[in-house]
C-alpha cells in the first residue's frame, strides 16, 4: 500500500465510525457502538504503526485544491514525517485505550452512541490537526477539535442540577480558544502575503535558504502563533477554560485536556519551529510564559479538593513546563514530555474516572480515604502515576522533567531555581492527592462505602496498560549517561521532521547532568517521605473551605484569576453592552431617527397654521405675495 | 427571460388559489423556478453576459428595459430563487402557507427580485428595487405583530426615503448619455464634481438597506416583530440586493469617487461588526441577537465590498450567499424556539435540546455554520474578507476579526440559553419534515460551498474580472 | 366734427388701479358676503375698464371681446354666488364671511 492509501484510511476510519453512531448509533445495542468506537480508534492505531515503520523523510500528499486565486491558493495537503507520525501514535494508540475505558465508564448513559460519535470525530480532528500538510489544514483540525471537545465538555447539558454550568464550561472553553483562533488566522495571513504559501516543508526550505524577512514580520508570525498556541495548550492568559472544562466526563478529560487536545498548541509551536528559531524574542516570552503558568497553576493545585480539579492544574502545570522547553528551543524535548505525560496524565485521569465510578460520582476527596482496599488495581496504577508525574527516579516523568530542567539550567540558573519551585510543588499537591485518596479511612457516607467497588476489566485494562507505559516511558529518549548506544532515541528520531536538523543542542556534561537528577531525585523522595509522615501517620485532612485562610485560601481560589479576568473583560463587554443597546442604540440612534421624522410633522404642524379658513386671509397672503414679486422684479428687473 | 417572467404568473395566479391548494402549489412554484435557475446555471457561460432583452434604441425617457445575466447575476437569481424556495418549504406547516395573499406576494416579491439582478437600466434597476418592497411591506403588515405597524411604517418610510436618493443619482447619471442602458452609463462623461454627489446618492439608499451603521435602525424592531417569512426574505435576500447594487451599479458607475468614500465606509462597516455583535452579547430577544448578527455580519461584506480588490470581491460574495442561507437557518431556528416557548425571551427558554433533541441537533448545525467554522463557506468566506480587510489596514483586521471570538459567545449564548440547561417545558413537537429538510439544505449547501468555493469562483470570475478592467478604463477618461 | 383730444391712457390706469385696490380691500377688510360679492364685481370691472382703454389706445378689438367674456363670467359667477349667499343664509341665518372657516388645516 501507498503512503497516501493508509493515510487515507487512517483519516477514513474515525470519521466513518463517528458518521455510522452518530446516524445509526440511536438502533444499535450499547456494546456495538461502543466496539465500533473503539474499533476503528484501534485499527487507526495500527494504520499509524505501517506509517511508523516506513516514514524516513517527509513526504507531502496532496489531496486537493480548495481555493486558487492568483496571489495565493488554499490546498490541502498532508504531511507525513517523523513529527507527525509520532503525535499521530499518542493520539491514536491513548485514544483507543481511552475509548476502551469509556465502554465501561459511560456504560449507564443514555447518550453512550452520541458519546462515542463524538469521540471518533475528536480523534479524527485531532489527526487532521497533526497530518495537515501546511497551517490551512492544521487550522481546520484546530477548530475542528475546538468544536468536539465543546460538545464533550458539554455533553451533560441538560442535567438538572448541573446542566446551565456544563454548558456555560464548555462555552468558556470555546470562546477561549477562539481567541487563540483568531491569532492563528493573522500568523496564516502574514504568513500567505510573506511566503506566498503555507506548506510547512515549503516554508521551511525557503528559510533554509536564507529568504530575508523583516524582522517584524518574524516576530508577528511568531506571537500570533503562540497567542493560537496558549489557548489550545492553556497557558496564561487562556488558560482558565481548562480545570472549568473538568465539568466533561471524565474519560474526555483524560482523552481531550490530558493527552491530545492540549498538546495541540506544543505541537503547533514544535511544527513552527523554523519560525520560532528566527525570533529570539517571542522565544523568550514562551520561556516566561511557561515559567509563569507552570509555577501559577502548581500554586493553584495545592489546595484544591476535586480530584479531577487537582489534576487539571497539574495538567496545565505541565503543560507551562513542555512550554519552557519550547522557549529553550528544545523542541524534541517538550515532544518528550508530550509523550510522557500523555502516558501518565492519561492514567491519573483515567484512575481518577475509576475512583469516581466507584463512588458514584463522587469527587470531592474530603469524602474519600482508604481506598486502597476496595480498589486494588486503581491503587497501584494511580501510584505509578503519581510517582511518575511528580519525578521519582527512573520512571517516565523523571526523564523527561529532567531534560527540560537540565536545558533550563544550561541557560539560566536562576530560571532553574524558579521552576524547581513548581516541581517541588508537583509533589507535594500530587502525593497530597494520592494518600487523601486511598489512604487513611473512609470520610464519606457508611451507605457509599458499601457501594465502592473495583472498576470493570474495560476500565482497569487501561489502567494497567498505561501504567506499564508511564513507568517504562523515559526508555524512549534516555539521557546518554551511562549507555551512549540508543540514547536520545525519540530526539534523533523527530529531527527528521522539517526545519528540526537546523537546530543542534549541545548536552549538559556529565556531572551537571547527574548532579541535577540527584537533586531532582531528593527532592521527590523528600516530598514522599513527608507527604507519608503527615497525611499517613498524622492522618490529616482537607480542610472545609471555611477553615482556609491566607495561602491556603489563595490556592483554593486559583489566586482570583477568574474573578480578575471577570471584573476586567467580562464585566466591561457586558456593559458596552448593555449600554450601547439602551443608550446608544434606543436613545441615541433610535430616536435620532424617529426624532427626524416627527420633525417633519412639527413643520406641517406649524405650517398647518396658516390655513386659517378666511378667505380674506388667503386673499391678504396672495396680495403680499404679489407685492413681493412686483418688488422682486422691479429690484432685479433690470 | 422565463426566469424573470415565471414568478409574475405564480404570483398572479397564486392569488386565485384557493387556501387548500395554496401551499402545495405555492411550494410546485418555488420549485418550478429553482429548477429552471438551476439548469439555467448548469449551462450558463461565465463569459459572456446573455441578454434578455437588448434593445439598442430608446423608449420613453431615456429607458431602454435591457436585461441580462452574467456570472454574477446568475448567482444572484440562483440565490433568490433559493431563498424563496426555502422561504415557501419552511412555511409549508404553518398557516400563512395557506393564504393566496401571501402566496401571491411572496411570488411577486420573487419577481421583483430577479428584476433587480438582471435589470441593466438604470431606471429599470430603481423600478424592480421599489417593486420589492411593496409585497414584503405587506406580507409584513397583513401577518406580522398587530401592534408594531409603527416600526413598519418606519422600515418603509427609512427604505424609501433611501432609495429616492439612488434614483436622484440615476437620473443625474442619465442626463450626459443618451439613454439610462449599464454600458452607457459607465462610459458616461459626467463632470468629476458630480461623480462624488452621485456615489453619495447611491450609497444612501444601499446604506439603509444593507443597513450599515448607523443607518440600522429600522432592521431590528422589524425582524423581531415580523412573520418569518418577512424576515426571511429581508435579510436573506432584500439585504443582498443592496451589496449586489454596490458591486455592480455603485462603484463601477463612480468609481473616481471610491477614494473619497473608501475609508469612511470600511470604518462605518467595521463600527457595524463590533457593535452589532457588542449589542448581541447582552440582548435578551433571540430574534433581535440574530439581528444585530447580522448587522455584524453585513458590516464586514460592505466592508470588503469597499475595498474593491479581487480578492475581497470574492469574499464578499462567497459571504453574501453563506449570510442567505444562515439567514434562513437561524431565523426559522428562532421561530420555531420562539412558537415552541411561547416567547422570544430567552431568559425564559431552556433545554429544548434535550426534549426535542433533532432541533437540538440541527440548530447546533446551524450555529456551527454561523460561526464560520471551516469546512462551511462561511469560512471561506471571513477568510477572504479579513485577509482584504487586514491587507488594507491591519489594525481594521484585528477588530473586524473580533467577530470570530464575540460571534462565538454571542451565538452560543444563544443557543446555550435556548437549548441546553434543564427543560422547562415538556411534550413540545419536535421538527417538523419542512423545516428539517429546510435546515439540512442549508447545511449541505454550505458544506459544498465550503469545500467547493471554486464553484462560485470560477461562476464570477470573468464578470468580476471584466469589472475590474472596466473600472480602469472608465477612469482613464476624463470626466 | 368736433374732435376732442384723447383722454391720457395713464388716467385710465390710475382709475382701474383705484378700482381694483378698493375691491381688493373690500375682500380683505369687510365680512359681509354681499359686500364681498360686489367687491369682486369692483375687481372685475377695474380689469375690464383696463382692457377697453387698451384696446382703444392700440386699435385692437381683441382685448373687447375679452371683456365680454368676461361680463359673462362675472355674471355667471354672481348668480352661482348670490345663490350660495341665500342657501348659506338660509342654513346659517347669516351672511358674516367669518363664520365659514371649516376649511382650515
Amino acid at each position: 500500500m501507498g503512503f497516501s492509501t493508509i493515510v487515507y484510511i487512517l483519516l477514513l476510519l474515525p470519521l466513518l465510525g463517528g458518521l455510522t453512531n452518530g446516524l445509526f448509533g440511536k438502533h444499535l445495542p450499547k456494546q456495538f457502538s461502543g466496539a465500533l468506537g473503539t474499533g476503528v480508534i484501534f485499527s487507526a492505531f495500527l494504520c499509524v504503526l505501517m506509517l511508523f515503520n516506513h516514514v524516513n523523510e517527509p513526504v507531502q500528499i496532496d489531496l486537493c485544491n480548495i481555493l486558487r486565486f492568483d496571489s495565493f491558493s488554499l490546498e490541502i495537503n498532508f504531511l507525513i514525517d517523523q513529527l507527525s507520525v509520532w503525535m499521530s501514535l499518542i493520539i491514536t494508540g491513548i485514544g483507543t485505550l481511552i475509548h476502551l475505558f469509556s465502554m465501561g465508564y459511560m456504560k449507564e448513559d443514555e447518550g453512550y452512541y452520541k458519546f462515542f460519535t463524538y469521540l471518533n470525530l475528536f480523534i479524527f480532528a485531532m489527526l487532521i490537526l497533526v497530518l495537515g500538510g501546511n497551517y490551512f489544514v492544521l487550522f481546520f483540525g484546530w477548530e475542528g477539535v475546538g468544536i468536539c471537545s465543546f460538545l464533550l465538555i458539554g455533553f451533560h447539558y441538560s442535567d438538572p442540577v448541573k446542566g446551565i454550568s456544563n454548558s456555560l464550561a464548555a462555552r468558556k472553553a470555546f470562546v477561549m480558544n477562539r481567541i487563540g483562533d483568531a491569532g492563528l488566522i493573522f500568523a496564516l495571513f502574514m504568513l500567505l502575503s510573506t511566503f506566498g504559501t503555507l506548506n510547512f516543508v515549503d516554508i521551511s526550505e525557503r528559510l533554509s535558504e536564507g529568504v530575508s524577512m523583516h524582522h517584524l514580520t518574524v516576530l508577528g508570525i511568531t506571537l500570533c502563533l503562540f497567542l493560537a498556541a496558549t489557548g489550545k495548550s492553556a497557558q496564561i492568559p487562556l488558560f482558565t477554560w481548562l480545570p472549568d472544562a473538568m465539568a466533561g466526563p471524565t474519560p474526555v478529560s483524560a482523552l481531550i485536556h490530558a493527552a491530545t487536545m492540549v498538546t495541540a498548541g506544543i505541537y503547533l509551536v514544535a511544527r513552527s519551529n523554523f519560525l520560532f528559531e528566527l525570533a529570539p524574542l517571542t522565544q523568550d516570552i514562551v520561556l516566561y510564559i511557561g515559567i509563569a503558568t507552570s509555577l501559577f497553576a502548581a500554586f493553584m493545585a495545592l489546595r484544591q479538593n476535586d480530584i479531577k480539579k487537582v489534576l487539571a492544574y497539574s495538567t496545565v502545570s505541565q503543560l507551562g513546563l513542555m512550554v519552557v522547553a519550547l522557549g529553550l528551543g528544545a523542541y524534541t524535548v517538550a515532544i518528550f514530555h508530550v509523550t510522557t505525560h500523555a502516558f501518565f496524565k492519561a492514567l491519573l485521569f483515567l484512575g481518577s474516572g475509576s475512583v469516581i465510578h466507584g463512588m458514584h460520582h463522587e469527587q470531592d476527596i474530603r469524602k474519600m480515604g482508604g481506598l486502597k482496599k476496595v480498589m486494588p488495581i486503581t491503587h497501584w496504577t494511580f501510584l505509578i502515576g503519581t510517582l511518575a508525574i511528580s519525578g521519582f527516579p527512573l520512571l517516565s516523568g523523571f526523564y523527561s522533567k529532567d531534560e527540560i530542567i537540565g536545558h533550563l539550567f544550561d541557560q539560566n540558573p536562576v530560571l532553574y531555581g524558579v521552576i524547581m519551585v513548581s516541581v517541588l510543588m508537583t509533589a507535594i499537591y500530587m502525593f497530597r492527592l494520592y494518600f487523601l485518596t486511598f489512604h487513611g479511612t473512609f470520610r464519606g457516607t457508611q451507605s457509599t462505602w458499601e457501594h465502592v467497588h473495583e472498576s470493570p476489566w474495560t476500565m482497569t485494562l487501561p489502567l494497567v496498560i498505561l501504567s506499564v507505559f508511564s513507568a517504562l516511558g523515559g526508555l524512549l529518549n534516555l539521557p546518554g549517561l551511562f549507555f551512549h548506544e540508543g540514547a536520545h532515541w525519540l530526539s534523533g528520531y523527530l529531527h527528521g521532521a522539517p526545519g528540526m536538523h537546523n537546530i543542534v543542542h549541545e548536552t549538559p556534561n556529565f556531572s551537571t547532568t547527574l548532579g541535577l537528577m540527584a537533586v531532582a531525585s531528593a527532592l521527590s523522595i523528600g516530598v514522599l517521605a513527608w507527604a507519608y509522615q503527615n497525611y499517613v501517620r498524622r492522618g490529616s485532612v482537607a480542610k472545609s473551605d471555611e477553615a482556609l485562610n491566607g495561602w491556603e485560601k489563595l490556592s483554593n481560589r486559583k489566586l482570583y484569576w477568574d474573578e480578575w479576568y471577570d471584573w476586567m473583560v467580562v464585566k466591561p463587554i457586558e456593559w458596552l453592552g448593555f449600554q450601547t443597546n439602551h443608550t446608544v442604540e434606543e436613545r441615541g440612534l433610535k430616536s435620532g431617527i424617529s426624532g427626524l421624522g416627527m420633525l417633519t410633522g412639527k413643520a406641517g404642524n406649524a405650517l398647518r397654521k396658516l390655513q386659517n379658513g378666511y378667505v380674506s386671509s388667503y386673499l391678504s397672503w396672495m396680495v403680499i405675495g404679489m407685492i413681493l414679486l412686483v418688488v422682486f422684479y422691479l429690484l432685479n428687473g433690470n | 427571460m422565463e426566469l424573470i417572467l415565471l414568478p409574475l404568473l405564480f404570483g398572479i395566479v397564486s392569488f386565485f388559489i384557493p387556501g387548500r391548494w395554496g401551499r402545495i402549489s405555492s411550494l410546485l412554484f418555488a420549485a418550478i423556478s429553482l429548477v429552471a435557475v438551476t439548469v439555467k446555471l448548469f449551462y450558463f457561460q461565465p463569459d459572456v453576459k446573455e441578454y434578455f432583452v437588448n434593445n439598442t434604441g430608446t423608449y420613453v425617457l431615456g429607458m431602454t428595459f435591457n436585461m441580462a445575466i452574467d456570472g454574477l447575476g446568475i448567482l444572484m437569481l440562483g440565490l433568490s430563487n433559493l431563498v424563496i424556495f426555502l422561504v415557501a418549504l419552511s412555511n409549508f406547516n404553518r398557516e400563512e402557507a395557506s393564504k393566496p395573499s401571501f402566496n401571491g406576494l411572496l411570488f411577486l416579491m420573487q419577481f421583483g427580485l430577479n428584476g433587480v439582478f438582471a435589470a441593466e437600466d438604470g431606471i429599470l434597476f430603481y423600478m424592480f428595487w421599489e417593486l420589492t418592497l411593496i409585497p414584503v411591506f405587506l406580507m409584513l403588515y397583513w401577518y406580522g405583530a398587530k401592534e408594531n405597524h409603527k416600526n413598519l411604517l418606519t422600515f418603509f418610510l427609512y427604505t424609501l426615503f433611501g432609495s429616492l436618493f439612488m434614483l436622484l443619482a440615476i437620473l443625474a447619471w442619465g442626463a450626459y448619455t443618451p439613454s439610462y442602458d449599464y454600458n452607457k452609463l459607465m462610459y458616461a462623461a459626467v463632470p468629476s464634481q458630480y461623480v462624488c454627489w452621485i456615489f453619495t446618492g447611491f450609497l444612501l439608499a444601499f446604506a439603509v438597506k444593507i443597513p450599515l451603521f448607523p443607518f440600522h435602525t429600522w432592521q431590528p424592531p422589524t425582524y423581531s416583530t415580523a412573520p418569518m417569512a418577512g424576515t426571511m426574505l429581508l435579510s436573506a435576500i432584500m439585504l443582498k440586493m443592496a451589496l449586489f447594487g454596490m458591486i455592480k451599479w455603485m462603484i463601477p458607475l463612480s468609481y473616481s469617487a471610491l477614494k473619497f468614500w473608501q475609508l469612511p465606509v470600511i470604518i462605518l462597516g467595521i463600527i457595524g461588526i463590533l457593535y452589532g455583535a457588542v449589542i448581541a452579547l447582552r440582548e435578551n430577544n433571540m430574534r433581535k441577537v440574530f439581528a444585530f448578527a447580522s448587522i455584524s455580519h453585513l458590516g464586514l461584506i460592505a466592508a470588503g465590498i469597499m475595498i474593491f480588490s479581487f480578492d475581497a470581491l470574492m469574499g464578499s460574495i462567497i459571504q453574501m450567499v453563506n449570510h442567505s442561507l444562515i439567514a434562513v437557518g437561524l431565523f426559522l431556528c428562532a421561530d420555531i424556539a420562539t412558537n415552541r416557548f411561547g416567547t422570544s425571551d430567552l431568559q425564559q427558554m431552556g433545554g429544548l435540546a434535550k426534549v426535542a433533541p433533532r432541533f437540538g441537533f440541527w440548530f447546533a448545525v446551524t450555529v456551527l455554520i454561523a460561526l464560520s467554522v471551516p469546512l462551511t463557506a462561511g469560512f471561506i468566506g471571513e477568510f477572504l474578507l479579513i485577509k482584504a480587510v487586514f491587507e488594507y489596514q491591519a489594525v481594521f483586521g484585528i477588530l473586524a476579526a473580533l467577530t470570530l471570538v464575540l460571534g462565538a459567545v454571542y451565538m452560543i449564548r444563544a443557543y446555550q440559553m435556548s437549548s441546553m440547561g434543564a427543560p422547562k417545558i415538556t411534550n413540545v413537537a419536535d421538527l417538523h419534515w419542512n423545516e428539517m429538510l429546510v435546515l439540512a439544505l442549508v447545511a449541505v449547501l454550505a458544506v459544498f460551498l465550503g469545500l467547493y468555493p471554486n464553484g462560485i469562483i470560477s461562476l464570477v470570475k470573468p464578470s468580476i474580472q471584466h469589472m475590474l478592467e472596466n473600472v480602469q478604463d472608465t477612469t482613464n477618461l476624463i470626466k | 366734427m368736433p374732435t376732442s383730444t384723447p383722454i391720457n391712457i395713464d388716467f385710465y390706469i390710475i382709475l382701474a388701479t383705484l378700482l381694483f385696490v378698493i375691491g381688493a380691500f373690500g375682500v380683505m377688510i369687510r365680512r359681509n358676503m354681499i359686500v364681498l360679492l360686489m367687491c369682486i364685481e369692483l375687481m372685475l370691472n377695474a380689469v375690464n375698464l383696463l382692457m377697453v382703454a387698451f384696446s382703444s389706445y392700440y386699435n385692437n378689438a381683441d382685448a373687447q371681446i375679452f371683456v365680454f367674456f368676461i361680463i359673462v363670467v362675472a355674471a355667471a359667477e354672481a348668480t352661482v354666488g348670490l345663490s350660495i349667499l341665500i342657501l348659506a343664509y338660509r342654513q346659517l341665518r347669516s351672511i358674516d364671511i367669518s363664520i365659514f372657516n371649516k376649511l382650515k388645516g
